[in-house]
C-alpha cells in the first residue's frame, strides 16, 4: 500500500487550507455606502422616543410621591477653541424635580446620547474652523436654553403630552447638531 | 470563430474606451494660487458619485451623457484624487479635493456633470453647492456654504450649519437641516425641514406629508395642501405663520404650552389651553382637505388668508 | 465617444474617514439596526462579513475587479433585501446565496448583451464535456502555479460548483439551491474541477 496521499486527498489538503477570508480593498466600503438608499419608513415624527414620551405621560397616575426621583447629570457645554470666550453653563439638572419614570428614563438616553457626542466632538474641536465651532456652540445654546423651559414647564405639568413631545424634539434637534458636528471634516 | 460584440449604450468595449485623463497646469500671475483640474469618466447612467471637496464653490450638473466630467480650478497645494476605473463604465467614483489651509478651501470653483440619474453624495466645507438637473439621489452637506438644488431629485438629504438651503423642486423624499442657515422649499411628497434658530420658508408648491420644525426660527408655511396631506409644524419659541385659502377644508389642530394663536383666516377663535395656559385652535374639516397640526411652546401661532 | 487617450495616473491620498468610534454590539442587534436605516450597523456587519464574501467573490469571478464588483453588488442588494431577512440561516451563509445570485445575473446579463459565439463552449453545457475544455493550463507549467490560480481557470460553471462546495463547505443540496442546478449535474461538475485541478497542479 502506498503511504503517499491521494491526489484527491493531496488536492483536499490544498483546499482545506485556503484562506476563508480575503479582505477587500478599504475604500470599496465608500462605493457601497454611496449606493445605499435610505430607508422609508413610518413618517420620522413618530418616532418611537416621542410616542413613549407623549403617550405614557398621560396615562401616569396623580401618585407622584412615589415615582423616584432619578439624579440626571448634564455636562457643562463644549468651551470655544480660540479665541475662547466663556460660555453660560447648561442648567444642571442635579436637583430636578420629580418627573414621570418614562421621561425620566427617555431624558437618560438623551443625555448619554449628548454626553457621547460631546466627547467626540471635543476631542475634535480643534481641527475644526473656529467659524464652525461658533456656529454650533451657538446652536447648542439655544437648544440647551429650550431644554431647560421645556423641563421645568414639565415639571409643573408632567402630564402634559404636548409638552413632552415638544421637550423631547428639542432634545432630538440638540443631538442632531451635535452629531453633525462630530462627523465634520477637518478645517470645516 | 466568429464573434460579434453589442455594445450597451453606457458601457463601452474596452477597446473602444472614453479615457479618463487628469490634466493639471499651473497659472503664473494674479491666478498662480490656483490649479486646474480635469478629469473624465465613462459612467453607468446611475453611477454613484462621491465628492469631498473644500473649494469656494461646486455645481453640479446633470447631463444626457453617460460619463461624469470634472472640470475646475483648486487652491494650489491642493490634494486631488480623482481616481476610478478607466476602461469601463464607472459604477461608483469617489473624487477627494482638500485644500492645504482652511482659507484656501474657500477658493476657486468645480463644475461636476454628471448622467442625470446619477446618485451624488457631497460633502465640503465653505463651499456654495448649486445642483441642477439630477433626479437620481442627492445627498449635500456643507458647514458655512449655500445650498441650492434646482430640479426633483428622486431623494434629496441637504444638510448645513450656517448656510441657507433652497430647493427649487418638489423631491419625492426630502430631509433638509440646518442649525442657523435659512430653509426655503416648496413642497414634495415626504418632506422633513429642520433648523435650529434658521427660517424656514415653505410655498409655491404642493404638501404631501411633511413636518417643519424649529427651535427658535420663523416658520413660513403657503403651500398646496395635496388630498388627504399631513402636515405638522412645530417650534419652541419661534412664530409659526400659516397661509391657507379661505375655503380650504384642512382640519387643523393647534395648541401653544404659553404662546399665543391668532386666527385670521377663519371665524373660529382660538380657546385658552389647559389650566388657563397657553392657547388651542382646532377646526374640523373634509377627510380629504388634509390635517394640519401645530405645536408651539411660547411662539406665536398665525392663521391668515392669502 | 471620444476616442482613446493616453492616460494619468491620478494622485492617490487617503483621507480621515470622519466615523466615530462604536461601542461593540453583538450581531443579531446590528441587523436589527441596519434592518431599520442604521448605517452605521450595516457597516459593522461589512466589516464583519466583508472578508468572507470577498473571498467567495474573487474565487467565483476569478479576477479582482469582477470580485469588486460582486462585493459591491452583494452588500447593496443585502441592505435592500434585510429587512426580509429573518434569520433562518446565517447572515454568512445568506450574503453568500445572494453573491451567488449576483454572479449568475451579471452571466445572464453578459450573455444577452453580448451575441459572441465562441467555441469555448457555454458554461452549463458541462455534462459530458470533454476533460481537455476549459482554460486550464497545460500540466507542464503548473508547477508555478498555486491552488487559487487554478481555481480561478476553471470554466465558470465548473468553479462555482468547486468553491461553493469544496471551499465553503455547502452541501451538494445547498449548492444546488443556489445555483437552481440538478444535483446530477452539480456532481459531473465537481468530478470535472477536481480532475482539471489535480492536473494543474499535477498532484
Amino acid at each position: 500500500m502506498s503511504e503517499h496521499p491521494s491526489s484527491d486527498d493531496r488536492l483536499d489538503e490544498l483546499t482545506a487550507a485556503l484562506p476563508r477570508e480575503i479582505a477587500p480593498p478599504p475604500e470599496l466600503w465608500g462605493s457601497i455606502r454611496a449606493e445605499l438608499t435610505p430607508r422609508r419608513g413610518r413618517a420620522w415624527w413618530a418616532s418611537g422616543w416621542r410616542l413613549a414620551a407623549a403617550g405614557l405621560v398621560v396615562a401616569v397616575s396623580s401618585s407622584l410621591a412615589t415615582i423616584t426621583v432619578m439624579r440626571l447629570r448634564e455636562r457643562a457645554p463644549m468651551v470655544a477653541s480660540a479665541p475662547r470666550a466663556a460660555v453660560p453653563a447648561t442648567p444642571r439638572a442635579t436637583e430636578a424635580p420629580p418627573l414621570p419614570a418614562q421621561l425620566v428614563s427617555t431624558e437618560q438616553q438623551y443625555v448619554r446620547s449628548v454626553e457621547a457626542l460631546r466627547r467626540k466632538l471635543d476631542e475634535r474641536r480643534d481641527s475644526l474652523a473656529p467659524s464652525t465651532v461658533a456656529t454650533v456652540e451657538r446652536s447648542l445654546r439655544i437648544a440647551d436654553s429650550a431644554i431647560a423651559e421645556a423641563r421645568a414647564a414639565l415639571e409643573r405639568d408632567p402630564s402634559n403630552a404636548v409638552l413632552a413631545a415638544l421637550f423631547a424634539s428639542n432634545y432630538e434637534r440638540k443631538i442632531d447638531v451635535l452629531r453633525r458636528a462630530a462627523e465634520l471634516a477637518p478645517r470645516t | 470563430m466568429i464573434r460579434f460584440a453589442t455594445r450597451r449604450r453606457y458601457l463601452p468595449s474596452a477597446r473602444v474606451a472614453l479615457a479618463a485623463l487628469l490634466a493639471l497646469a499651473t497659472h503664473a500671475g494674479a491666478l498662480q494660487a490656483q490649479r486646474k483640474v480635469w478629469a473624465a469618466y465613462p459612467a453607468t447612467p446611475e453611477v454613484s458619485v462621491r465628492l469631498f471637496a473644500s473649494v469656494g464653490a461646486v455645481h453640479v450638473i446633470g447631463w444626457d451623457r453617460d460619463s461624469v466630467e470634472v472640470s475646475g480650478a483648486v487652491a494650489s497645494g491642493s490634494k486631488v484624487a480623482l481616481g476610478g476605473p478607466q476602461t469601463s463604465a464607472a459604477r461608483g467614483l469617489k473624487l477627494f479635493i482638500e485644500a492645504p489651509t482652511e482659507q484656501a478651501g474657500r477658493e476657486g470653483s468645480l463644475t461636476m456633470h454628471v448622467p442625470r440619474r446619477a446618485r451624488v453624495w457631497l460633502k465640503t466645507g465653505s463651499a456654495d453647492v448649486t445642483v441642477t438637473d439630477v433626479t437620481g439621489g442627492l445627498d449635500v452637506n456643507v458647514v458655512g456654504g449655500s445650498i441650492s438644488v434646482h430640479g426633483s431629485p428622486r431623494e434629496l438629504r441637504a444638510e448645513s450649519m450656517d448656510g441657507s438651503v433652497t430647493i427649487d423642486g418638489a423631491p419625492e423624499w426630502m430631509r433638509v437641516k440646518t442649525a442657523t442657515g435659512d430653509i426655503t422649499l416648496r413642497g414634495g411628497e415626504d418632506v422633513g425641514a429642520s433648523t435650529i434658530s434658521g427660517t424656514i420658508d415653505a410655498r409655491g408648491g404642493e404638501a404631501d406629508h411633511l413636518k417643519l420644525e424649529s427651535t427658535t426660527g420663523t416658520i413660513r408655511f403657503a403651500l398646496t395642501l395635496a388630498r388627504g396631506a399631513t402636515v405638522e409644524m412645530e417650534t419652541h419659541s419661534g412664530p409659526i405663520e400659516i397661509q391657507l385659502p379661505r375655503k380650504s377644508a384642512a382640519e387643523i389642530d393647534a395648541a401653544t404650552v404659553t404662546g399665543q394663536i391668532e386666527n385670521g383666516w377663519s371665524g373660529i377663535k382660538p380657546e385658552v389651553g389647559r389650566e388657563g395656559r397657553g392657547m388651542t385652535l382646532t377646526t374640523s374639516g373634509g377627510q380629504l382637505g388634509g390635517r394640519i397640526t401645530v405645536r408651539s411652546f411660547k411662539g406665536k401661532i398665525m392663521f391668515k388668508a392669502p | 465617444m471620444a476616442s482613446a487617450l493616453s492616460l494619468v495616473r491620478p494622485v492617490v491620498t487617503t483621507h480621515p474617514s470622519g466615523h466615530a468610534e462604536r461601542e461593540p454590539v453583538g450581531e443579531d442587534a446590528l441587523v436589527d439596526r441596519a434592518r431599520r436605516g442604521d448605517v452605521d450597523a450595516f457597516e459593522r456587519l461589512y466589516q464583519l462579513h466583508a472578508g468572507r464574501v470577498h473571498a467567495l467573490c474573487l474565487r467565483l469571478a476569478g479576477q479582482p475587479m469582477e470580485a469588486r464588483e460582486l462585493v459591491q453588488d452583494t452588500f447593496v442588494h443585502a441592505w435592500e433585501a434585510l429587512p426580509r431577512f429573518r434569520g433562518e440561516s446565517s447572515l454568512t451563509t445568506w450574503l453568500h446565496r445572494i453573491a451567488v445570485n449576483a454572479m449568475l445575473e451579471r452571466r445572464r446579463r453578459d450573455r444577452r448583451r453580448s451575441a459572441r459565439v465562441s467555441l469555448a463552449g457555454d458554461e452549463d453545457e458541462v455534462e459530458g464535456a470533454p476533460l481537455g475544455g476549459g482554460s486550464v493550463p497545460p500540466a507542464d507549467v503548473a508547477t508555478a502555479i498555486d491552488l487559487e490560480r487554478a481555481i480561478a481557470a476553471l470554466p465558470p460553471g465548473v468553479r462555482r460548483a468547486f468553491v461553493l462546495h469544496e471551499v465553503e463547505g455547502y452541501s451538494h443540496e445547498e449548492v444546488a439551491g443556489m445555483t437552481g442546478l440538478a444535483t446530477g449535474t452539480l456532481r459531473a461538475q465537481l468530478h470535472r474541477a477536481r480532475q482539471l485541478l489535480i492536473r494543474a497542479l499535477s498532484l
